[in-house]
């Protein structure tokens, strides 16, 4: 009979472990971070008395107690976790074969949010979905599916890959069609993201260098045009230009990013002790939530949550490196790179390296649709590294 | 190949984070505290002033200055705000709404309204969060309640003066700040100007308090200033004074405080910049320190003083016949009675100011005693007081010709004095020894002010009897300089009358004495400018009524019945001739 703890060490064979065991990390310190910057007072409670009283009409106190958005954020954690259960266990051929299906479905979804009342426009922009009770936002979910059918198709059209016609040009229009859903939402974040991701996949897949490079040269002066049609994107990019100069105004956000993530210093106040929460940092407890950690744990927390993404990302490549076949090789890939580019992408937004986008941070940031999928990401990827397991003789499965 | 793909973003983004942790950590964190912390001053209020007998003189009326920002506020909600804080508080409102608004940047603080009353920011005092964006500062205005009769001394008010700021430094002042500009109110700032505290508030990003404000320095409020003066006898002086251009002092003769200290015309410490008050043009001048006059007869006191040192016995006699002859000098020098007096010792010649006397003396004494007298008795130089002063003419002894020296000998010619010189020196007789010097702050928070030696004068011996008896019998004797003035006898007033035909073809009159003459306590000065008529008839009477005032106040005499001071004395057999 093995020891527990041998087969302790055996299970860490599966990738899936670690995986595993990075994300449980990262998914604890987003919650607690998402306590502490969106309604953590802490031993401030008096402050709230204080502004009820002072404030009773005013629109924010939506939420009444402090955990209120953790709440909800650990429901729809739980939510997501049922998610990838399910995800690690279906057959992935399913996916493999339905793909057209799949990816019919996910344009079917991103148009009823622009064309039909079900679409909730927030902020802007019109993104979101309303389900009952729950409001979704289906780009989160889109991501899934369209690394999803460019897994499926790279593995289909592996000999005819390096032909335009019936290889790239396919591709290249879903992608476009994908494009133009998103960009009707108004996301261009997350068609950088998604640009990058179905590069990278592309490149795996040895499409022809030609033609990646044609595209991408050709996609930069569309990227140029949208960012010049809107005028709070041209701010977005000032404000990430001259952050000194828009300190107060169109980079505010940024500043206020900046300052939270300088006054941390080395090691930081600690949980709960950060002041840019406050409300001096707009969207602290989403898209500029990691300056929340920088600000309470300091460098060394900083460093650490980025060590773990970059961790998260070399464990996700490693599944693909095992992966069975070629479909759910590029598939880990593809997923791997959704929340591992996001993570990063958010990073240098956050850090002012790179002009505000207006996407999450994978297991911290709020909201419900982001944390479901970044979860239904690593169920699929947990599902790979099982059926990799399994494929090389090994027990050890999740 | 993969693992230096995997290392360069982390690498990218650890040197951004330790870039920002260490080398800008403390900039940003000085940054954040700044997000947090507002320091706001806490006013502090001026000292207050008050007249001798603790009457208000000038205290402070607690206002408010309204500021607003618009930061991080939308444009419709700071067009509501400021529509609603137009019609609370309407005209008073110095910027319209749209101005405010074009201002940049919005975190810039504006000044919306100043000196508002309590009642009329109430709504913004009670409901703050109706009005975000919107911070009110307390602040006091200054008051005056005797704006015009103290407006000479106390001074008023202003802006500090450009080019003076570094004179009134951060934190003590803001820009803004108003500031003493003249008289007592500039010259004791440093007394008066409250030091201002500061608390520091922490607030969230909308304003709420995070926590109790901190006290950082607690606000002193200025000291409060007592003054020699008091405000019913000048308030006095000024009623007498009238339309009248002129001056009145009254002095403690054993200390120098200043019981009066008017001029006209004067100004309104309120509103300084008025032009006009009861349709007469306003002056900033105080003539008592800084009106510069021919002393005239007042000075044959201290002639009389220089005679006797020089061994002239008080009675012996010139005879006066109305004009006076000197040598190479074509047209006499004349009398006041052109017809003369006859023949006169010193006590009779100061009774009906005679100039033939005093003519006679100035030539037997020469330049150089008389001069010296009159510089012994303070002429030519300033007398110590606190605000500013004039110090006079007192002629060199080279410009003493004889036909000058004669015009010196009666206080006129190039010969200039303050009424404040002139009730110095009639102090000095008063009190046979010293000059004193003028005081006119009692104490600061309770603290007397001390008060300055005076400056010995060396009367003469035997002096001081025969000046008095002039002095006497020209206010209470027929035919007295100031008989006509029909100041009771019983209060032992003596004085001494002065006319000085001036450029403007009207005559100055002076009227200085003191009382009682048993126990001399107030010396006076009464001056008017461009009178017409004799010193004594036209001062006199307003003497009068300026010393009934003191003797009433002082229960000497009391309404109706102008009871005899306690040791009412009886006058000496006249020798009048």
């Amino acid at each position: 009979m093995d020891t527990s703890l041998q087969r302790l060490g055996r299970s860490f064979d599966n990738p899936a472990a670690l995986l595993l065991l990075i994300v449980a990390v990262l998914l604890s310190l987003g919650l607690i971070t998402l306590y502490s910057a969106s309604g953590a007072r802490a031993g401030l409670e008096n402050i709230r008395v204080t502004a009820r009283a002072e404030n009773r009409a005013e629109e924010d106190y939506r939420f009444h107690h402090s955990s209120s958005y953790l709440q909800k954020q650990v429901m729809w954690a739980g939510l997501g976790l049922v998610a990838a259960i399910a995800l690690s266990m279906i057959p992935l051929e399913l996916l493999e074969r339905h793909s057209r299906l799949i990816i019919g479905i996910t344009f079917f979804v991103l148009l009823l949010v622009l064309v039909t009342p079900l679409g909730v426009e927030s902020k802007g922009a019109r993104r979101w979905m309303r389900l009952g009770p729950l409001t979704i936002q289906p780009s989160e979910f889109a991501k899934i599916g369209l690394v999803v059918f460019m897994a499926a198709h790279l593995a289909q059209k592996r000999e005819e890959i390096r032909k335009l016609k019936s290889g790239f040009l396919p591709l290249l229009g879903i992608m476009f069609v994908f494009c133009v859903l998103i960009i009707l939402e108004r996301d261009l974040g997350t068609i950088m993201l998604m640009g990058t991701v179905v590069t990278a996949m592309w490149c795996l897949a040895q499409v022809k260098f030609r033609h990646l490079a044609t595209i991408v040269l050709l996609a930069l002066p569309v990227v140029a045009v949208l960012i010049l049609k809107e005028s709070y994107r041209i701010n977005r990019v000032l404000a990430f230009l001259y952050p000194d100069k828009y300190a107060l105004t169109i980079g505010l956000q940024l500043n206020q990013s900046l300052i939270a993530v300088g006054s941390g210093g080395i090691l930081g106040p600690g949980f709960g002790f950060g002041l840019q929460k406050y409300h001096f940092l707009p969207e602290s407890h989403t898209d500029f939530v990691f300056a929340i950690v920088c600000e309470e744990l300091g460098l060394i927390g900083a460093i650490g949550i980025v060590v773990l993404f970059l961790a998260f990302i070399v464990q996700g490549l490693r599944i693909s490196y095992l992966a069975p076949d070629y479909f759910s090789g590029l598939l880990a890939a593809g997923l791997t790179l959704i929340v591992g580019c996001a993570a990063f992408i958010n990073f240098c937004v956050v850090l002012g390296m790179a002009p505000t986008k207006g996407l999450p941070l994978p297991l911290f940031s709020y909201g419900g649709s982001s944390i479901v999928a970044s979860l239904c990401c690593i169920g699929l990827l947990v599902n790979i590294a099982n059926v990799a397991m399994r494929a090389r003789g090994s027990k050890e499965a999740f | 190949m993969l693992v230096a793909a995997a290392l360069t973003p982390l690498v990218i983004i650890g040197a951004q984070l330790v870039r920002l942790g260490t080398v800008e950590q403390s900039r940003y964190e000085s940054m954040a505290t700044d997000n947090l912390e507002t320091d706001v001053r806490l006013a502090a209020p001026r000292g207050n002033i008050l007249d001798r007998a603790g009457r208000i003189v000038a205290t402070n009326q607690r206002t408010w200055t309204v500021t607003y920002s618009p930061y991080r506020q939308s444009n419709e909600a700071a067009a509501d705000v400021l529509a609603r804080l137009q019609s609370l508080l309407g005209e008073s409102m110095r910027l319209t709404p749209d101005a405010i608004l074009a201002q940049t940047p919005r975190s810039q603080r504006v000044t919306i309204a100043r000196r508002m009353s309590q009642d009329a920011v109430l709504p913004l005092i009670e409901r703050p969060t109706e009005f975000p964006g919107v911070r009110l500062q307390e602040d006091f205005r200054r008051e005056y309640a005797y704006p015009t009769t103290m407006a000479l001394v106390v001074g008023h008010m202003g802006k500090i003066p450009e080019g003076r700021t570094s004179d009134f430094p951060a934190p003590r002042y803001r820009p803004d700040d108003e500031v003493g500009r003249a008289g007592l109110e500039s010259a004791l700032e440093p007394d008066l100007a409250g030091e201002p505290g500061l608390e520091r508030l922490t607030r969230d990003a909308r304003g709420r308090l995070l926590d109790e404000p901190t006290l950082m320095r607690p606000s002193h409020a200025g000291k409060d200033i007592v003054l020699t003066l008091d405000g019913e006898i000048q308030t006095l002086a000024y009623t007498q004074l009238g339309s009248e251009v002129g001056s009145i002092v009254v002095m403690d003769v054993q200390n120098g405080d200043l019981l009066v200290m008017a001029s006209t015309p004067t100004f309104d410490s309120a509103n300084p910049g008025l032009q006009m008050i009861d349709g007469r043009p306003v002056g900033y001048v105080n003539k008592v320190a800084r009106g510069q006059f021919p002393p005239a007869s007042t000075f044959k006191l201290i002639g009389a003083s220089a005679a006797i040192r020089a061994g002239i016995s008080p009675d012996e006699t010139v005879d006066c016949t109305g004009s006076f002859m000197l040598e190479g000098w074509r047209r006499p020098f004349w009398c006041n009675v052109r017809t003369g007096h006859g023949h006169m010792t010193l006590a009779g010649a100061l009774k009906v100011s005679c100039n033939d006397y005093f003519y006679e003396l100035g030539q037997r004494l020469g330049p150089e005693l008389l001069r010296a007298e009159a510089e012994r008795f303070g002429y030519g130089r300033s007398t110590g007081f606190l605000l500013s002063e004039a110090s006079g003419n007192l002629p060199d002894v080279q410009v003493l010709t004889p036909g000058e020296l004669t015009n010196f000998s009666i206080g006129q010619g190039r010969f200039l004095a303050t009424p404040l010189q002139v009730v110095r020196a009639v102090a000095a007789i008063a009190n046979g020894s010293y000059l004193p010097t003028p005081r006119v702050v009692l104490s600061k928070d309770g603290v007397p002010t001390e008060v300055a030696p005076g400056v010995a004068v060396d009367l003469p011996l035997g002096a001081r009897p025969a000046i008095l008896n002039g002095m006497r019998r020209a206010v209470n004797e027929t035919g007295g300089t100031v008989y006509k003035a029909h100041i009771p006898r019983a209060w032992g007033v003596v004085g001494k009358s002065g006319t000085a035909e001036n450029s403007s073809g009207g005559v100055d009159a002076w009227f200085a004495g003191f009382f009682p003459e048993e126990a001399p306590r107030w010396a006076f000065v009464v001056q008017i400018e461009g009178a017409d008529g004799h010193g004594g008839e036209i001062a006199g009477p307003i003497g009068r009524e300026i010393i009934r005032a003191i003797l009433r106040s002082e229960g000497r005499i009391t309404d109706g019945v102008e009871q005899p001071v306690a040791s009412a004395r009886v006058l000496p057999a006249s020798d009048e001739e």
